[in-house]
């Protein structure tokens, strides 16, 4: 177990494409990193110039209290499990998940040992004398952790390992290995583009984007505090309602937002709590509404918060909630990356993407497609950002 | 109901004439060795009364044994298995080497691919005279040594560009897997790579060996003594006898068919062995 330190490391291949540029990001030990962003973002040059499959540009390495950069991988002390599993096809289970072991020449019948602990450990005692064609998607993601745990190693990679796994044994397989993980107890760093396993599995999340590093944190903290438009689009499913809009601040006290034609009014705090706003004055801001901040006006309440109006595009009741697609009247403001990979991830139905927002509504709601509503806004739930540099507005 | 009134119709034409094609083939491919066999098994009388029926009047093994009792013929192929496994192991080796290189580093294969096409299909005959007088000159000749060099001239490119197709199509994940899990790249090399690729380096092999086993015009132009002669060298000899004007046609045919045996042997038993697909189970 070591801790692993990445120090303004980059990646810039021969004909000039920068892969990755200055990434700093040092995992604790026995954290679990998991670097999310769209394809070609960098996470998975970075993971591998960790593993030594990738020469590093510039920048140090460090796992533990070596600095890596000029040690082949065979020397960095690290087990990788691939996107593709790459089980050796010619050889069977137990051969696979005793590889490691052989090559350094540990004895056989320690081999035998611990390569019998790992399958059990991982549920393949019945499989170790089958060949890796013979197995299921789930058989053979489960021998690829098992080659990768049998060194205990100081460190994992693993490289979108789940997402060859159909949807049902993707949430199974996710809830595994961050439990062998903790089990374990072994640095890791997780590459995903899909933000759901970046936030269930993740202790900390690397949001990277067009290898650049946008964002490290906890899961929770990156949803609720973004420090990006890029990390509030990308972070959150279904992903946070994006408009443009402008600023009006009356005096110190409050100000309001005009969303299109409407306008949405900010009490106090929201202003006193983001003093960054007081520059933004009369001009264009970006502000974003997670779904579940937006409730159902019913006419009572009169307390915190504004009211926008909007018409009912199409309402998805999942049982635990109901989704409900609208539209202001205001287009959704378009953060370049995302919205391909948000619709990679199945959450929005794509004739809906790019023109409404979405609320999460309770179950029992009655709200009929087509009519217009009256939105709740938890306006001390906003998250603000510059529409020029996508930065969040706070102090 | 048409679709009933179809199958009544089998076999239809087409599939008998298809089948009429395929026995037409067989018999002229296979007519030659089923003759070389029978002769083989004739005695010197009954080849010289001369052939009056399909089959053999009866069977003798006398042939094969005098092959190896009067005419040393152990010797003969004993030094063409030298030449041709010999040939075939290097082949194999560096065409493993070659070929990964090839397919794995960024290196223009393009233009290297065609030469080594090329080279691989220059004639045989153009190769003989130049070769001669360089082997003279480095006293190489009338030894089966050199004869592996020469072989090779041939049977590495071809080694080369068939492993080289077969390792380009392995995903690199497989070799990266091991090199995290320890190994260095000769090691991937040899305990992943190549055994994924099997059915490339048992084709690889074959074609080597075929080509070193077979060869006459390099044996016949390099080699002097008779006790270094390969096999379809000796073979040649095998028919003469003290009268000049006869020879031992049924004796040759056993020869042909001691050499055939090895290659028709080895085909048949890495047949199994070339299937593809095994490459299956490694990916997703």
């Amino acid at each position: 177990m070591s801790a692993v330190e990445l120090d303004c490391v980059a990646k810039v291949y021969p004909n000039g494409t920068v892969a990755v540029s200055e990434l700093s990001l040092s995992v604790d030990d026995g954290e679990f990193m998991v670097l999310v962003g769209p394809s070609g973002c960098g996470k998975t040059t970075a993971l591998r110039m960790v593993a030594g499959l990738e020469e590093i540009t510039s920048g140090t390495i460090r796992i533990g209290d070596r600095t890596v950069n000029q040690l082949a991988p065979k020397d960095r002390d690290i087990a990788m499990v691939f996107q593709n599993y790459a089980l050796y096809p010619h050889m069977t289970v137990a051969a696979n998940i005793g590889f490691p072991l052989q090559l350094h020449g540990v004895p056989k019948d320690e081999i035998a040992r611990r390569v019998d602990e790992a399958a059990t450990l991982l549920g393949l005692e019945q499989l170790v004398d089958r060949k890796p064609g013979q197995l299921s998607g789930g058989q053979r993601q489960r021998v690829a952790m098992g080659r990768a745990i049998v060194r205990e190693p100081s460190l994992f990679l693993m490289d979108e390992p789940l997402s060859n796994l159909d949807a049902k044994l993707r949430v199974q397989m996710r809830a595994e290995v961050a439990r062998l993980q903790q089990r374990v107890g072994v640095t890791t760093i997780y590459v995903t583009h899909d933000q759901t396993e970046a936030m269930t599995m993740g202790d900390r999340v690397a949001v990277m984007r067009a290898g650049l590093l946008e964002q490290v944190d906890t899961p929770q903290a990156l949803y609720d505090d973004p420090d990006s438009l890029f990390v509030g689009a990308f972070i959150g499913s279904p992903s946070m309602n994006l408009y443009q809009a402008r600023l009006d601040i009356s005096g110190n006290a409050s100000g309001s937002i005009e969303l299109g034609g409407q306008k949405l009014g900010l009490p106090a705090d929201v202003l006193t709590s983001r003093p960054g706003l007081q520059r933004y004055k009369g001009r264009p801001v970006v502000v974003g509404i997670r779904p579940e901040d937006l409730s159902e006006e019913d006419g009572r309440s009169e307390s915190d918060g504004g009211r926008l109006k909007a018409d009912v595009l199409l309402v998805e009741a999942l049982g635990s909630e109901s989704l409900v697609h609208f539209d202001l009247g205001v287009p959704i403001f378009e953060v370049e990356g995302t919205r391909s990979a948000v619709e990679d991830q199945g959450d929005v139905a794509p004739h809906l993407a790019g023109i409404g927002g979405t609320a999460r509504f309770g179950p029992r709601t009655t709200v009929a497609v087509g009519t217009a509503i009256g939105l709740r806004v938890g306006t001390a739930r906003l998250h603000f950002f510059d529409p020029a540099d996508g930065r969040a507005i706070r102090d | 109901m048409p679709a009933l009134r179809r199958r009544l119709r089998w076999p239809g034409w087409g599939r008998v004439g298809f089948y009429l094609a395929v026995l037409v083939v067989l018999a002229v491919s296979l007519f030659p060795f089923y003759w070389i066999v029978r002769t083989s098994l004739e005695t010197s009388a009954e080849f010289s009364a001369g052939t009056t029926s399909l089959l053999p009047a009866h069977l003798t093994f006398s042939n094969y044994t005098q092959a190896f009792t009067q005419a040393d013929f152990a010797r003969p192929l004993l030094n063409s298995a030298i030449i041709a496994l010999a040939t075939t192991a290097v082949s194999v080796f560096f065409g493993s080497l070659a070929g990964y290189a090839m397919a794995r580093l960024r290196v223009p294969s393009g233009p290297i691919l065609t030469f080594i096409l090329v080279a691989g299909f220059f004639p045989v005959l153009a190769m003989v005279g130049p070769l001669f007088l360089l082997y003279r000159h480095l006293g190489f000749l009338d030894s089966i040594y050199p004869l592996i060099v020469t072989y090779l001239v041939y049977t590495l490119p071809i080694a080369t560009w068939l492993l080289r197709n077969f390792f380009a199509q392995i995903p690199p994940d497989l070799e990266e897997a091991a090199l995290v899990d320890g190994a260095t790249r000769l090691r991937a090399l040899w305990k992943v790579v190549v055994p994924v690729a099997v059915p490339g380096v048992f084709t690889a092999a074959i074609l080597s060996f075929i080509l070193a086993w077979n060869d006459f015009a390099f044996a016949l132009s390099f080699l002097q003594t008779p006790s270094k002669f390969t096999a379809p060298l000796a073979i040649v000899n095998l028919g003469q006898t003290q009268n000049a004007f006869q020879v031992m046609y049924n004796r040759i045919d056993a020869a042909v068919v001691i050499v055939t045996l090895p290659i028709a042997l080895l085909v048949l038993l890495a047949q199994r062995r070339i299937v593809s697909g095994l490459t299956a189970g490694a990916l997703r």
